[in-house]
C-alpha cells in the first residue's frame, strides 16, 4: 500500500529534482513524450512552491488545502494572461504579481522577463492531457522544455 | 497532441512593434485618444515600480512569452531617445501584452458598450464616428469601447442613446471566461 506523508513546499522541490532526473533519462533514452510530460509538472510544482512560500508557507508546513483554494481564488482574481492547460502562465504571472505587494520588491525586470519567457515555453509544450494520449514529441521539443524548466529551477522566482 | 513550437515574430517585425510602442510612450498623455497600443502603468505598492499593461492588436502576432521583451526594449529605446526626460524602464517591474480578445476574457476592462443594429439598421460610418467620440479605440476588428467603471460606461451609453438611438446600444458587463 503507498503511503505519502503530508505535502510540504520542501517536498514538491524535492519531488521536482526526481522527476526532473527521471525526466532527463527518458529524453536521453529517446522517450520525448515521457520525458515533457515529467517536465511540465517539474515546472508546475516549483513554481507552486515559490507562491505557496511567498504566501508564508514555511518549507516544511503542510500545505493544507484550504490554503491552496484560498491561494487559488485570489490568483484568479488577479492574473491577466492567456489561459494554458493547467495554467503554469497564469501561476508565473500570479507570482510576479505578489512579490511587490508582499514583500515590498518586485523581481528584477530581468528575471521578470526570462520567467514569462520559459513558462511560456513550457506552456506551449505540454499539458496534463498527455497522459491520456500517445506521443510523437520531436526530441526539439522536448529539449526546448527541459532547458526551460531547469531554468525555472535553477534560477527562476524563488523565495 | 499537437507540438506548437514557440517562434519570435520576424526580426523587422519585432522592430515595427518596439519603435511603435516606444513613439507612443514619448507621445503626450492624450495625444492618441482613440488609437492603439493602450498602456497602463499600474503602480505596485508599497514599491515605486509599475506593473505595466499593453493592450494591443498587434500582439496577436506575438507568443505571449515575447511580449514582455518587446516591451522592455520599448521602454529602453524611449529612455535612449529622450535623454532629456527622467528614465522610465526602472520603474517597470512586469511587463505584460494582452491582445483584445484576452484583454476581453479577462474582463480587465470590466465594462463594454455596443452597439445591437442589425446590418442596413443604422450607417456604420456614424455609429463608428459617435464610439471614437466617446473615447472608443480603433482596432481592426472595429471600434472597442471599453470601461473600468461602471459610471464611466453608463455616461457613455446614455449619451449614446440620446445621439444615435437606431444603434440599439448596450451595456454590458464582462466577465472572466476561463474560471
Amino acid at each position: 500500500m503507498l503511503l505519502l506523508g503530508a505535502e510540504t513546499t520542501n517536498g514538491y522541490t524535492a519531488a521536482a529534482a526526481e522527476r526532473f532526473a527521471e525526466g532527463s533519462h527518458l529524453l536521453a533514452s529517446g522517450n520525448h513524450g515521457g520525458a515533457i510530460y515529467l517536465f511540465g509538472y517539474v515546472a508546475e510544482l516549483v513554481v507552486k512552491a515559490a507562491t505557496y512560500r511567498l504566501f508564508g508557507l514555511g518549507p516544511s508546513a503542510k500545505v493544507e488545502a484550504g490554503f491552496r483554494r484560498s491561494v487559488e481564488w485570489m490568483m484568479g482574481r488577479d492574473a491577466l494572461k492567456p489561459r494554458g492547460p493547467h495554467d503554469i502562465l497564469r501561476w508565473a504571472e500570479w507570482l510576479l504579481l505578489s512579490k511587490p505587494a508582499l514583500t515590498g520588491a518586485a523581481y528584477p525586470l530581468g528575471l521578470t522577463i526570462d520567467f514569462m519567457f520559459h513558462a511560456h515555453v513550457i506552456d506551449a509544450n505540454w499539458s496534463p492531457e498527455m497522459r491520456y494520449h500517445r506521443l510523437a514529441v520531436e526530441f526539439d521539443a522536448a529539449l526546448a522544455v527541459q532547458t526551460s524548466t531547469r531554468w525555472v529551477m535553477t534560477l527562476g522566482p524563488a523565495f | 497532441m499537437p507540438v506548437i513550437r514557440s517562434a519570435p515574430p520576424p526580426a523587422h517585425a519585432r522592430d515595427e512593434l518596439v519603435r511603435r510602442l516606444a513613439d507612443e510612450l514619448a507621445a503626450a498623455p492624450g495625444a492618441n485618444p482613440n488609437g492603439e497600443p493602450l498602456i497602463f502603468e499600474n503602480p505596485l505598492p508599497p514599491t515605486d515600480r509599475l506593473f505595466v499593461v499593453v493592450v494591443w492588436s498587434a500582439w496577436e502576432q506575438v507568443l505571449w512569452g515575447e511580449r514582455p521583451r518587446v516591451i522592455a526594449d520599448a521602454y529602453r529605446e524611449c529612455d535612449a531617445t529622450h535623454p532629456d526626460q527622467p528614465p522610465r524602464t526602472p520603474s517597470l517591474a512586469i511587463p505584460t501584452g494582452l491582445t483584445w480578445s484576452e484583454a476581453d476574457s479577462n474582463a480587465y476592462f470590466k465594462f463594454a458598450v455596443e452597439p445591437a443594429a442589425r446590418a442596413g439598421e443604422v450607417n456604420p460610418d456614424e455609429v463608428r464616428r459617435a464610439m471614437l467620440d466617446e473615447g472608443g479605440y480603433a482596432t481592426p476588428s472595429g471600434v472597442k469601447l471599453r470601461f473600468m467603471l461602471r459610471h464611466e460606461a453608463e455616461v457613455a451609453y446614455n449619451r449614446l442613446r440620446e445621439k444615435l438611438p437606431a444603434a440599439y446600444w448596450g451595456l454590458s458587463e464582462l466577465v472572466r471566461s476561463r474560471d
